[in-house]
């Protein structure tokens, strides 16, 4: 089972601050879903829609949430959020938006796409930390997702 | 009457002209004084000497000589021997003689007379005898007339048409008509008069009918009456005078222009109408008429009765009479005393007016029919750039070598060929290549165009560089606007950067010092654990400062929607919603009738809330804190208030109150980043209303603001 454990939570995120603080907030929530950190918009992409390894290929079935920061280098937030809710593969995948951006366009903008939640990262750790693991958890736990055949 | 027939022919007596009838004359009134009776009446009648002389004594009944005359006449040279036996032999040699006389100077009196004269049997109206000329007169020879009834012949049928009538003209006795058509053998008609008498020749009556042509002198008459007439009605005098100036004749317009009346004036000198300065203008006057000249409208003086001068038009004419001998003088004078008065007042006036054309800042040219400069004034000289000898009396065209195509001359040729005023502002170019605009008017007169114009160049400059300007500004604004809004571009990714990379930092530094706390809080120290809290807060403290700040950028960037808002509502509900009852015990809020207002509702929200929250805040320390919020009308415009019983400010520190990051408090006694009522002040000044305040330190404070726009109640 460990080798073959797929990514059930993508994190897409620049900063690695943020990334170490995002994975400890989910940790000390007690997720231990296997999370995948996605560094820019290309390489999520490449994680979920590209032809490499098969080990890659898994991910879009198996992944429960993606939780996507919008100012990425390469590929922004909005695009990644775009492919991920026009491509019928991956369009159920619930979407957390974590971001720093309180910018009315980007939530408009964000929900017109088809955004699941939207957050706006406190300074407050402890907020934040709350903010993570509830979305973490609802979409982890609470949520049913429907089912899709392939 | 025999005997006339025979004493008849004397051709040579009958034809003797002037001379030979004068001489006629002549021995016939030496004749007659030695009669005793000529009526002086009947002399009076007839003109002519000689007719008269016969006629008067043919009428006469009374006079026994006449009788005897008559007699020797008839009776020829018996009757004559038996008159000289009844007198003495001396006597009866005189007598005779004297009556031979008087028969051959009747004879050629009859025969040269120059009226027609018919002698007619008073019983019979057989025409006895007529006189050569009333046969020249009436176109018919001797002999056709002679032993005719009179009423047979055409001419006389309207006089005596038949015997009967005759008869009535013998009983009658004397028959005159003035004024008689007669009809020419010819068909020419002309008008005689007409007197007969009737009287006994011997033993029986004879007729005598004088007819005289008064064609002429009809015609004559009626000219001289037309004549008279006319120098009775001129206004004008017309006055004669001898070649010696004695005055002859003075016309009632003499009479009203000198004052004299004709019976003043005629005989008098002429001189005693010029005044003493002009009394050498009459020897000249009559030396030039007597060497046949004429003086027409002479303009000189003249001196009523009054004595007061008269301007006066003279034309002066020599009289001629029939034999073309000079004389005397005509006077024909006018009054001119009104012309020369309206001539003196007339050129005053254009005096006046060529003064004022000369003078004027237009330039005002008169061009002929022609195209010749006819005037220029001193301004014309100064848009024409030239002087105006250059251009008077010469044709347009030729002073300004290719204007025929410019738009002055179009206009002014239209003026000129339309004889309609036209008027526009048009550029011309000079010869030296310079130009100038003109409004240009121009309108017909009777010798051309009168062509009036106001150089506008400088106008015209002013108002391209009006326009010029214009152009720059709304580049300039263009140009701004880009500006600005790259610049708000800029600010909008500056925000989004400071909101997005600024805080991830701080949550790096807020985050990394609350692992430590947790994973190796027991490890540290009590004083290192206060550090790290220390830490942690001016993290979040400049988090909430990052936040208002971008709040305030975003307030001032959002574009303004006005609508109406239901501020009643709004306050009321902002109020219960930050002030629960449950948590806000403290504080009693009255909220008064607020009236609607026009503004942006999110924006609007947001002063309130700041507003409120700052009363809110700065009466938590105060028992009995009490909060009044409302509004108040001055001059139409609504003022907004949030007063409190608060801890107030000291009212020198007003002018901070609104900016950015002021704080009138410690940090340590009421948190804050200083930003909200500077928010408040944005949002209302972007309405286009001010917020300001009024306090007290420890007594409370009271913000207003206005919304301009807001609608009238």
């Amino acid at each position: 089972m460990k080798e073959a454990k797929a990514v059930e939570i993508l994190l897409i995120e620049d900063n690695p601050q943020d990334v170490e603080l995002t994975l400890r907030a989910l940790g000390k929530a007690k997720v231990t879903n296997s999370i995948h950190v996605a560094r820019d918009g290309a390489e999520a992409l490449e994680i979920l829609f590209g032809e490499g390894s098969d080990a890659r290929r898994r991910i879009s079935g198996a992944t429960k949430v993606v939780l996507l920061d919008l100012k990425l280098p390469k590929i922004d937030g909005l695009e990644v959020l775009k492919r991920i809710k026009s491509d019928p593969r991956t369009k159920l995948i619930p979407v957390v938006v974590l971001t720093s951006s309180r910018e009315q366009s980007d939530i408009v903008e964000s929900y017109r796409l088809g955004v699941n939640s939207y957050i706006v990262k406190p300074v407050n750790f402890e907020r934040f930390a709350e903010a993570v693991q509830k979305a973490g958890l609802y979409w982890l736990l609470l949520n049913q997702p429907p089912h899709v055949d392939e | 009457m025999k005997s006339k027939k025979q004493v008849k022919p004397n051709p040579p007596s009958s034809k003797i002209p002037g001379q030979g009838q004068a001489a006629d004359l002549a021995e016939c009134e030496a004749e007659n004084k030695n009669h005793e009776a000529h009526a002086a009446t009947q002399d009076a009648r007839i003109e002519k000497a000689e007719a008269r002389t016969e006629q008067a004594e043919m009428r006469t009944k009374q006079a026994r000589v006449r009788t005897e005359q008559a007699e020797a006449r008839t009776e020829q040279a018996k009757t004559r021997t038996e008159h000289a036996e009844t007198r003495s032999e001396q006597a009866e040699t005189r007598v005779a003689h004297e009556i031979r006389a008087s028969e051959l100077s009747y004879r050629r009196l009859f025969e040269a007379a120059k009226d027609g004269i018919l002698i007619l049997e008073a019983d019979t109206g057989q025409i006895s005898d007529v006189n050569p000329f009333l046969t020249n007169m009436l176109g018919f020879s001797h002999d056709e007339l002679v032993d005719t009834p009179i009423w047979e012949l055409g001419p006389f049928k309207d006089i005596v048409s038949n015997k009967a009538k005759f008869e009535q003209l013998q009983e009658e006795g004397y028959v005159r008509h003035e004024n008689l058509p007669l009809e020419t053998r010819d068909g020419r008609k002309i008008a005689v008069e007409f007197v007969s008498n009737v009287y006994p020749a011997g033993e029986h009556n004879v007729i005598q009918c004088n007819v005289r042509d008064i064609t002429a002198r009809k015609r004559t008459e009626e000219m001289q009456l037309r004549l008279t007439a006319i120098v009775n009605s001129s206004d004008d005098a017309i006055i004669g005078k001898t070649l010696e100036g004695i005055i002859t004749s003075w016309n009632p317009g003499a009479e009203k222009l000198f004052g004299y009346s004709a019976a003043e004036a005629l005989g008098q000198q002429m001189l005693m109408l010029f005044p003493p300065e002009r009394v050498a203008e009459e020897p000249e006057i009559l030396a030039r008429i007597a060497r046949g000249e004429s003086m027409r409208h002479f303009e000189t003086v003249r001196v009523g009765k009054d004595g007061k001068r008269i301007d006066v038009s003279v034309t002066l004419s020599p009289i001629i009479d029939s034999d073309h001998k000079i004389i005397g003088v005509s006077t024909i004078a006018r009054d001119i005393s009104e012309r020369k008065k309206a001539e003196v007042a007339l050129r005053a006036s254009e005096e006046r007016y060529r003064t004022a054309l000369d003078n004027i800042l237009e330039s005002c040219q008169l061009i002929g029919l022609d195209w010749r400069y006819l005037y220029l004034n001193a301004a014309a000289a100064i848009q024409n750039r030239r002087p105006n000898e250059e251009l008077l009396n010469r044709k347009m065209t030729e002073s300004w070598p290719g204007i025929e195509t410019s738009g002055v001359f179009m206009l002014l040729r239209r003026c000129m060929e339309e004889r309609i005023a036209v008027q526009k502002e048009t550029e011309f170019s000079f010869p030296d290549g310079s130009k100038g605009w003109f409004d240009v008017r121009s309108q017909p007169v009777p010798e051309g165009i009168f062509v009036l114009s106001i150089d506008i160049t400088e106008r015209r400059q002013a108002e391209e560089e009006i326009k010029r300007l214009n152009t720059d500004l709304e580049q300039r604004v263009v140009m701004r606007t880009a500006q600005l809004e790259a610049a708000n571009k800029e600010l909008e990714s500056f925000s989004y950067s400071v909101s997005h990379d600024l805080r991830a930092p701080l949550r790096a530094i807020d985050g990394f010092s609350q692992a430590v706390q947790e994973d190796f809080g027991a490890l540290l120290p009590e004083e290192g654990q206060r550090y790290l809290k220390t830490i942690r807060e001016g993290a979040q403290r400049m988090g909430a400062l990052i936040d208002d700040l971008l709040t305030f950028s975003r307030l001032s960037r959002l574009p303004l929607t006005r609508s109406a808002v239901n501020t009643n509502e709004l306050v009321r509900a902002l109020v219960a919603d930050m002030c629960p009852p449950a948590q806000c015990d403290y504080v009693e809020i009255k909220v008064d009738d607020l009236p609607p207002s026009q503004a942006d509702p999110a924006l609007l929200k947001q002063v309130w809330i700041n507003l409120i929250s700052n009363a809110l805040k700065y009466t938590s320390l105060r028992k009995g804190a009490r909060i009044e919020i409302g509004a108040e009308k001055t001059n139409g415009a609504t003022t907004w208030f949030v007063r409190d019983n608060g801890t107030g400010f000291d009212m020198r520190y007003a002018d901070k109150l609104f900016g950015v990051f002021q704080r009138l408090h410690r940090a340590e006694e009421y948190e804050g980043t200083g930003v909200g009522l500077a928010i408040v002040r944005r949002v209302v000044q972007r309405h286009g209303g001010r917020a300001w305040a009024d306090a007290e330190l420890n007594r409370g404070a009271t913000f207003f603001f206005t919304l301009a726009g807001d609608p009238e109640v």
